[in-house]
């Protein structure tokens, strides 16, 4: 009963889903798309930190203080994209990014 | 860990696979955006599993409560120009191939190191909220007030960025007269009255 999962277990699922994130970034061609894709890139990472906290250092609380800087940073990040997607809609008529092309406001 | 323990978190875990993947791709956006939510979930019962209870409230606070609704409000908003249902990029076979790059160099590396922990892994602390509301005062005070001051420039930034332009720079286009691009704001400003009223 005192077994537990193996701690590669949790850094293979990490990396997979980091590689699903990835795999977004590179294949999306919609502005929104890829900051979906960013969102699990950074959950991803964040996995790991909490993962390795919980194996090695669970009587501090380093991990989780890099978790939460982590996720405020990721909130600011999502909500300035966005408002950039915004603006280049506005701007374009379209939030594909392979049609936005010239850099003249 | 007991082994109903360890069947729930890896129920989670699949079902934070499947959620990601239909997040990449799904080719209705507003289903991927949808997708986002389990997937936050899920990665928020991680936390749980691991007994981080604390960042499993965050996760949820924060990414279901308010980056997916954001991403799903914008998604709504963006809708109109036919974008909501993608075409397939062109980087695909790049895309994968890098996918399957980064998930065998990590293996590989990570299988190499083998890294050493204690198995049977120490139970966590109690008071460990407690513990983290006392130490964010204390010796992490300075990085707990450089993200405020991060989130309270991303807020005004974001206000900055996506505010609608009061009156449009008129940019002379070869040919058109300059005349027409304050005509064209007309309505725009008649709403923004209508709206005072």
């Amino acid at each position: 009963m005192n077994d537990s999962i193996p701690v590669i277990w949790w850094v293979m699922f990490s990396a997979i889903l980091f590689g699903i994130g990835l795999y977004g970034l590179f294949t999306r061609r919609n502005a929104v798309a890829v900051l979906m894709s960013i969102e699990l890139l950074l959950n991803a990472a964040n996995i790991n930190f909490v993962v390795f906290w919980r194996y090695m250092w669970s009587d501090t609380i380093e991990g989780m203080i890099f978790v939460l800087v982590t996720v405020m940073i990721a909130a600011a990040e999502a909500a300035i994209g966005l408002a950039i997607v915004l603006a280049v809609f506005r701007m374009f008529q379209s939030i594909q990014l392979d049609e936005i092309r010239e850099m003249r406001g | 860990m007991s082994t109903l323990e360890i069947g729930l978190i890896t129920a989670i875990a699949l079902v934070t696979l499947v959620s990601a993947v239909m997040v990449v791709g799904s080719t209705n956006l507003v289903h991927a955006g949808f997708w986002m939510l389990p997937f936050v979930a899920g990665i928020g019962g991680i936390y749980l599993g691991l007994g981080a209870t604390f960042l499993f409230a965050l996760q949820l606070l924060v990414y279901a409560g308010a980056v997916v609704t954001l991403i799903l409000f914008v998604l709504f908003l963006t809708q109109g120009a036919a974008s909501a249902v993608t075409v397939r990029g062109r980087y695909l076979g790049p895309g994968v191939a890098l996918a399957i790059a980064t998930v065998a160099v990590i293996g590989v590396a990570m299988f190499r190191t083998n890294p050493d922990v204690p198995m049977p892994i120490p139970a966590v602390r109690a008071d460990l909220t407690e513990e983290i509301g006392r130490q964010l005062i204390g010796p992490y005070v300075l990085p707990f007030e450089v993200t405020s001051v991060l989130l309270l420039s991303a807020l005004v930034g974001a206000l900055f960025v996506a505010k609608t332009p009061r009156r449009k720079p008129v940019a002379p286009v070869d040919g058109a007269p300059v005349e027409v691009a304050p005509a064209a704001l007309e309505p725009e400003r008649e709403l923004e009255g209508s709206g005072k009223r």
